[in-house]
């Protein structure tokens, strides 16, 4: 998943990017309201975690411009302004989550998390298909009770395709939402974590789940295609 | 004096009125005696006028029909005194002795002369008559009854009114009283209807609601203050914490841990600058003066561009400062304001952009930098405290309050504080010391 920080005090965003890209997240970061819009704009984040006092454009004009275009991205404003009209106001004004700052990390990733299951429209935090069971909260994965062990990225690949499940995804799509900028762009980076992923899921000859659809996509479902 | 000013009012009036009954009363009193007195006196006077016709003169014979069968008819029940005397000796005298506490009225005769003989020897004969003064008394004594009636039921009567008076003039400070009771100081809005007070409490009223208009904006302002101080101590607290809890999520090599600590430590750094900014503008907030130094300038701002290492961001420097420029101001808190200004200057500016320093009319400095990111409008906001766009929040030594201290130590110097800014291009503060009076 793909998440963008947006926070100009360098300490906390440091800390926020560390901590997400550690747990699977490309993340992608500003340090002030001009990028922050500039970058909210280009890419199709799936959640942004917006500081609301932002040198340059500020938090408010941001998250009111993303719901006005219709933003997919989930929003998690980050700020130090706890009181109740605060709140309000940002939740009203389209964020989806609110944490005042200072903040536990581990919560930060729980919302995170959280937004990201609501962002794809799923209520728990483990996504079944097949045989298959993504415990997304403890990011274990498992085929017929079985443990598989999957890299970082790997992880991350399966989690959006199984959140994606049933539906066809571009490799566009997985590139944007499985990599951030600080990747390199190889060309057939995602053809070959595909098959990186293919092989540990299907290793000691289980079925297919990850299908390819020659020059659109891949897909991830259960049944043969 | 303490007390009510009903009470002052009506013991006021009580003695003053009292002490006016008095003497109002006094010389009606002596007025009236004397006005009856002299009635009694001309009527005896009249009687004795018309006993003297029973006195008859003849040379120097004198006889009389007076005679004590005459008299009660004649005195008809006036209780008079009659006694004729010639030569000192009595004639007639109609009771042996006057009656006492009697006035009586002398009447002398003057003997009849003949015109063309020669002078008769006089013979002084002296009519007395006399009257008990009992109906003056009792006419003087119904008058001062009648007086001191009148005065105390006058007296009584006046209080009265002059009670009511007080009661009903009073009533619209015992309405602002009431108002001043009901009124709650944390509500911001409270306020006192001046609409119903008469003209000499509208200046109190006016200068009551101007009072309580400041307490409420001085609640709100500290309540804001208080709010923007949390914030702004919020933020380094959460950027140590997460530094922290993101070092300790997982094994890091030893030098990761290190470079956290590190972290943690500058971040410390700057909380304490924004705490002892805090203070200083609290402590001027409550009317710290500034001391009076003989100082230079120019040293000052030289020390202040030193000491805040513009290289660091490859900024190019231009220092145009005269040797020496002798001014008279509080060095401490000058310094201050340009470790501020520059520090804020170069955290501004972009980096391998401008920065340009200095002195202009010997008492005035300019600081100014490239890479101004706020727009012309917003120039006079930066320096309200926490202005969200202040980016030497995050950045810098003096991390915190920087431009709002800057104004409040301007405002104790007796200095004058200008901004301008371009979007894009030069951002302009002038610190204008206030005219040096040599002597």
């Amino acid at each position: 998943m793909r998440v963008l920080v947006v926070e100009d005090y360098r300490p906390i965003r440091a800390a926020v990017v560390e901590l997400l890209g550690e747990h699977g997240f490309a993340v992608d970061a500003a340090a002030d309201g001009d990028e922050g819009r500039w970058l909210a704009e280009s890419n199709p984040y799936d959640v942004i975690v917006l500081d609301l006092m932002l040198p340059g454009v500020d938090g408010w004009t941001i998250l009111r411009e993303l719901r006005a275009r219709g933003a997919p991205a989930a929003v998690l404003v980050l700020t130090a302004r706890d009181a109740i009209d605060d709140r309000v106001r940002a939740l009203d004004g389209g964020a989806d989550d609110y944490l005042v700052k200072p903040f536990a990390t581990a919560e930060l990733l729980a919302r995170v998390r959280a937004l990201v299951r609501r962002r794809y429209a799923r209520t728990s935090p483990v996504i079944a298909v097949g045989d298959l069971a993504i415990d997304t909260a403890q990011r274990r994965v498992s085929r017929a009770g079985e443990a598989i062990a999957l890299s970082a990225r790997e992880y991350a690949l399966l989690e959006y395709l199984a959140v994606r499940a049933g539906e066809l995804v571009t490799r566009t799509e997985i590139w944007e939402h499985v990599y951030d900028f600080r990747s390199e762009a190889i060309s057939n980076v995602v053809d070959v974590y595909v098959g990186y992923l293919r092989k540990k899921l299907e290793h000691g000859g289980r079925g297919r789940l990850i299908h390819t659809r020659r020059g659109q996509g891949y897909v991830l479902e259960d049944a043969a295609p | 004096m303490t007390g009510s000013i009903q009470r002052r009012l009506v013991i006021g009036a009580g003695l003053g009125l009292a002490l006016v009954f008095a003497i109002v009363g006094a010389v009606v009193d002596v007025l009236a005696r004397r006005a009856l007195t002299d009635q009694f006196d001309a009527a005896l006077a009249a009687r004795a006028r018309a006993l003297a016709v029973l006195v008859e003169q003849d040379g120097a014979a004198v006889e009389t029909d007076l005679d004590d069968r005459l008299l009660p008819e004649l005195a008809d029940g006036h209780g008079l005194w009659v006694e004729l005397a010639v030569d000192g000796a009595v004639m007639y005298r109609s009771a042996p002795q006057a009656p006492r506490g009697a006035r009586a009225v002398r009447h002398r005769f003057a003997p009849r002369q003949e015109a063309d003989g020669p002078p008769t020897p006089a013979r002084a004969a002296v009519l007395t008559v006399a009257q008990a003064t009992a109906p003056l008394d009792d006419a003087i004594a119904g008058v001062r009854t009648a007086l001191a009636l009148a005065g105390i039921v006058g007296l009584a009567l006046c209080l009265g009114v002059i009670a009511w008076l007080g009661r009903f003039t009073t009533a619209p400070l015992r309405r602002l009283a009431d108002q001043i009771d009901a009124v709650d100081e944390t509500d911001p809005t409270a306020r006192f209807d001046g609409a119903g007070a008469p003209a000499e409490l509208r200046r109190v009223v006016e200068r009551l609601d101007g009072l309580v208009e400041r307490v409420a904006a001085a609640l709100a302002r500290e309540r804001e203050l208080t709010a923007e101080i949390a914030h702004e101590l919020r933020t380094p607290l959460a950027g140590m914490s997460a530094t922290l809890e993101v070092a300790l999520d997982r094994e890091r090599p030893p030098a990761r841990y290190q470079d956290s600590l590190r972290e943690v430590l500058a971040i410390c750094g700057q909380t304490q600058q924004v705490i002892e900014s805090l203070l200083m503008l609290a402590r001027l907030d409550r009317g710290a003066a500034a001391a009076k130094v003989d100082g230079d300038l120019a040293a000052l701002v030289t020390a202040a561009i030193d000491r805040a290492d513009p290289a660091t961001r490859g900024l190019q420097v231009t220092a145009t400062i005269p040797a020496a420029a002798p001014v008279r101001t509080d060095p401490a808190l000058v310094a201050i304001v340009l470790a501020n200004l520059v520090d804020n200057a170069i955290a501004h500016a972009e980096p391998g952009g401008q920065l340009v320093v200095s002195i202009v009319d010997g008492r005035t400095v300019r600081i100014a930098n490239t890479g101004s990111r706020i727009a012309a409008a917003d120039a006079p906001r930066v320096v309200q405290r926490f202005w969200r766009g202040d980016r030497a929040r995050a950045v810098g030594a003096h991390a915190g309050l920087g431009l709002a201290l800057c104004q409040k130590i301007a405002d104790v110097l007796g200095a004058r504080l200008r901004i301008a800014s371009e979007l894009g291009g030069w951002f302009t503060v002038e610190l204008e010391l206030p005219v040096q009076n040599r002597t």
